[in-house]
């Protein structure tokens, strides 16, 4: 009976606590509500990963799934089950590196293919952006670095994650995230009053 | 949530852009359902039983892998065991895989996708072939002939 506790303490829906750790200990004897919980909890960093590096909707459903794949042959040795999302994050981050130089070697020599893909990013479209508004932000976004789009794209992404999350996912020191976050927020809200008080991009 | 190091607290004003932000690319660019989906089936493929032989060598790290070198050679070792493969790219984005186990034994080697399975017979020289590998994880499992000794797994890649 205790354990039958124990585990509803976990898993029960009123219990939104995230206890990633756990989670991870409990899949790798084979629970398969630990392991439901941890792809609910971290789809959305994973997919924030592969759209920060811009991947086609395949290359990254292969990064998502590689990464998934690489947590269950590894779930009965992970030596910080407590830090499960900075391993997912380093994970997806090494395995999109990949799926990128895939996609230079299968593209013939002599073109860029890293410009290429920057420059053939399709806007989305336009009945999706409902509000003017988020039009602004996402142009916005677009024409920021690619350090502040894909910091912003991580931050923004849910379930909101630790800052260790987010410097594996960026391989960026922890200690600087709070200044580049302010920095990146601030450039995004710059950008958006200058697209909303002078020539505004143009429309497709 | 307590305020980030650094020094930079976080103001009201960029909480808010944040959170609008949030809005828009929920709207934009949502998680498709069906790589949610497909991440819930994959504790199917936990075996604790099995041998995992980790990625030792990947051709892909080196600088000389430039672009219009289309193969891959990768290395994974556990134990004793050592299989290496060869990835060329063959057309249309697929693949041929030239293996070899070490020490050499006959067996067979299961080519292991996120859609299923295959095998592949190992000669007894431990060499293996599979055709026509379509881009995606792979994984392969190693099952020695005798049967007496566990299989080996080698770790996940993105081909």
């Amino acid at each position: 009976m205790i354990e039958f506790a124990g585990w509803a303490l976990r898993y029960a829906p009123a219990m939104e606590e995230a206890t990633p750790g756990l989670w991870v200990v409990d899949a790798a004897s084979g629970s398969s509500a630990a392991w439901d919980r941890l792809v609910d909890h971290y789809s959305g960093l994973l997919w924030s990963i592969t759209r920060s590096f811009r991947l086609s909707p395949p290359d990254a459903a292969d990064v998502i799934q590689t990464t998934w794949l690489r947590l269950v042959e590894h779930l009965g040795r992970i030596e910080q089950p407590d830090r499960i999302g900075a391993w997912l994050a380093t994970t997806a981050r090494n395995e999109c590196l990949t799926a990128l130089r895939r996609n230079a070697r299968a593209t013939p020599a002599g073109s860029d293919f890293l410009e290429d893909v920057a420059a053939s990013d399709p806007p989305p479209e336009h009945g999706l952006l409902t509000l003017e508004r988020d039009t602004a932000l996402w142009t916005a976004l677009e024409s920021l670095s690619e350090l502040c789009r894909s910091l912003l794209r991580i931050l923004a992404s849910e379930p909101s994650l630790s800052y260790l999350e987010i410097g594996a996912a960026l391989s960026m020191p922890v200690g600087s995230i709070g200044p580049s976050r302010a920095r990146c927020l601030d450039r995004l809200r710059r950008r958006m009053v200058g697209a909303e008080t002078g020539d505004p991009a143009p429309r497709p | 949530m307590s305020g980030p190091p650094g020094g930079a607290e976080p103001t009201q004003e960029d909480e808010e852009l944040l959170a609008a932000l949030r809005g828009v690319l929920r709207r934009v660019e949502p998680i498709p359902a069906d790589v949610t989906a497909v991440a819930h089936s994959l504790l199917a493929w936990r075996d604790p039983d099995a041998l995992l032989a980790e990625l030792i060598a990947d051709s892909r790290e080196l600088a000389a892998a430039v672009r219009g070198d289309t193969d891959v050679v990768l290395r994974f070792q556990a134990g004793d065991v050592e299989i290496v493969i060869q990835l060329s790219l063959v057309r249309d984005g697929k693949h041929r895989l030239i293996g070899q186990v070490e020490p050499a034994a006959s067996g067979m080697m299961q080519i292991r996708r996120a859609a299923g399975q295959s095998e592949v017979l190992v000669d007894d020289l431990g060499r293996f072939v599979a055709e026509a590998l379509a881009p995606g994880p792979i994984s392969l499992r190693w099952s020695p002939e005798g049967g007496d000794q566990p299989a080996v797994d080698t770790a996940w890649q993105l081909l």
